[in-house]
């Protein structure tokens, strides 16, 4: 692949990092469609990426995602209930209109279908629990069988893209940080390349291993990209290999 | 929260426009009004969520949950887990919301809000019976295991913070735990 090609793909990876959320809902299919054209040496076109529906380019197609656009609304709520929003915002040093729109988007894009698969919330303390007793293969089995098709079916839902971009802000930063499988998560574009993925926690070696070879594996299903990964006690860093376009 | 919330204030937002699309949607399948959709959601964060993120908690999908209760062979285990965080997480929830301990708060805030809210189980109903003991009910999807752990998980507030007795029926997806009022025996 010539230059222009390799520019269009660094370009396509700033438009993903500044872009607010794209708005087209494609497969998995749209994703290997536009690697095997990088991989043949050619440059896609916009017209390519339209028909394929890939995700780029932002569309006037409405997503739930989406930024910028709002609405207006005169709601009537308990008085009670916006004195507690009120003092909550401004321990988070927010607005109550920012605190508000985040309550409500972590309802639309997690809780409502967390609610619907009926999914259980539990103590971290029993989690721990569980860790010492049940031996590692075993739990990964689990999650990847089980748990990663939930985070599947939640981007499907809400129609979000599988770039390793929304990985990152729906997952990493969203529906997984929200179950509690970690406490915090950053994450920054290494010198090589490598985008690092650092997820920090409060349980234990093994649970770092296995969130170690969960996540790569759901990466690899999501964006077909390889990672590596540094383990600690209560930190994982994940390094998802650069794109390997050229053959 | 405090539960007395009849007085309302008229606020005027911005909200995402995708959001609130997928909030009207969400709100005419369930036959309640947008307003009422949004208050509800709130209230919940207020109620339970924001809880949930102070306190730390995990939160699988059910299938995952299972198949992780069926590995684990020491039931005590789990019920003392559960009661030793969540019990505590809770009274300090009743304190926070100056919420006193009795029998009618721990149904309401308890059995019918935070335990169907965590997923433990699906569906709550409670009634008096003929000889004056009130009698809770509750079904769930995760089979006799479960349900031992749910009757003395449940039991407990009303043994260890009021000192009331239970006497507990449990099938593979159902629970009747029936609270021995001191004065009816």
């Amino acid at each position: 692949m010539g230059q222009r090609g390799t520019e269009y793909i660094v370009n396509s990876f700033k438009v993903l990092k500044d872009a607010a959320v794209p708005n087209h809902c494609g497969s998995m299919n749209n994703w290997d469609s536009f690697s095997q054209h990088l991989r043949q040496g050619t440059t896609p076109t916009e017209d390519h990426y339209l028909e394929n529906k890939l995700y780029f380019y932002p569309s006037k197609t409405e997503s739930i995602v989406t930024k910028s656009k709002k609405s207006t609304v005169n709601l009537s709520v308990d008085t009670n209930l916006i004195h507690e929003l009120k003092e909550e915002s401004k321990t988070k040093s927010q607005g109550l209109n920012a605190h508000i729109n985040s309550i409500l988007i972590k309802h639309v894009v997690f809780f409502r279908h967390a609610f619907a698969e009926e999914a259980v919330m539990f103590p971290q303390e029993m989690w721990a629990s569980i860790l010492e007793i049940i031996d590692k293969k075993t739990i990964v089995d689990i999650m990847e069988q089980k748990g990663t098709p939930t985070v599947i079916s939640n981007f499907s839902h809400n129609n979000i893209p599988f770039t390793i971009g929304n990985i990152i802000k729906y997952c990493f930063e969203g529906i997984a940080l929200w179950t509690g499988c970690y406490s915090s998560f950053d994450h920054y574009k290494a010198d090589n390349g490598e985008i690092c993925l650092i997820f920090d926690h409060k349980f234990n070696k093994k649970w770092s291993e296995i969130l170690a070879e969960v996540f790569s594996d759901m990466v690899e299903k999501m964006v077909n990209q390889k990672s590596t990964s540094v383990i600690d006690t209560n930190t994982l860093v994940l390094r998802v290999k650069e794109p390997q376009f050229e053959q | 929260m405090k539960s007395e919330v009849s007085k309302k204030t008229t606020v005027n937002l911005a909200i995402d426009s995708h959001v609130l699309e997928k909030l009207r949607k969400e709100a005419s399948s369930q036959n309640i009004s947008l307003n009422g959709k949004i208050n509800s959601v709130l209230l919940k964060h207020v109620d339970f969520h924001r809880w949930n993120e102070d306190f730390g908690c995990v939160i699988w999908d059910h299938r995952v949950f299972l198949s992780f209760l069926d590995l684990i062979d020491d039931e005590s285990k789990i019920l003392n887990v559960f009661w030793n965080e969540g019990g505590a997480n809770v009274m300090a929830y009743f304190n926070h919301n100056n919420i006193p301990v009795n029998k009618e708060n721990i149904i309401k805030h308890i059995c019918e809000r935070l335990g169907i809210w965590t997923g433990h189980y699906t569906f709550f109903n409670h009634y008096t019976d003929s000889e004056g003991h009130t009698c809770l009910v509750f079904d769930h999807k995760f089979g006799l295991k479960w349900s031992r752990i749910l009757a003395s998980l449940h039991s407990r507030p009303f043994e260890h913070w009021l000192g009331l007795k239970t006497v507990a029926n449990i099938t593979s997806n159902t629970v009747v735990l029936k609270i021995i009022e001191r004065d009816v025996d």
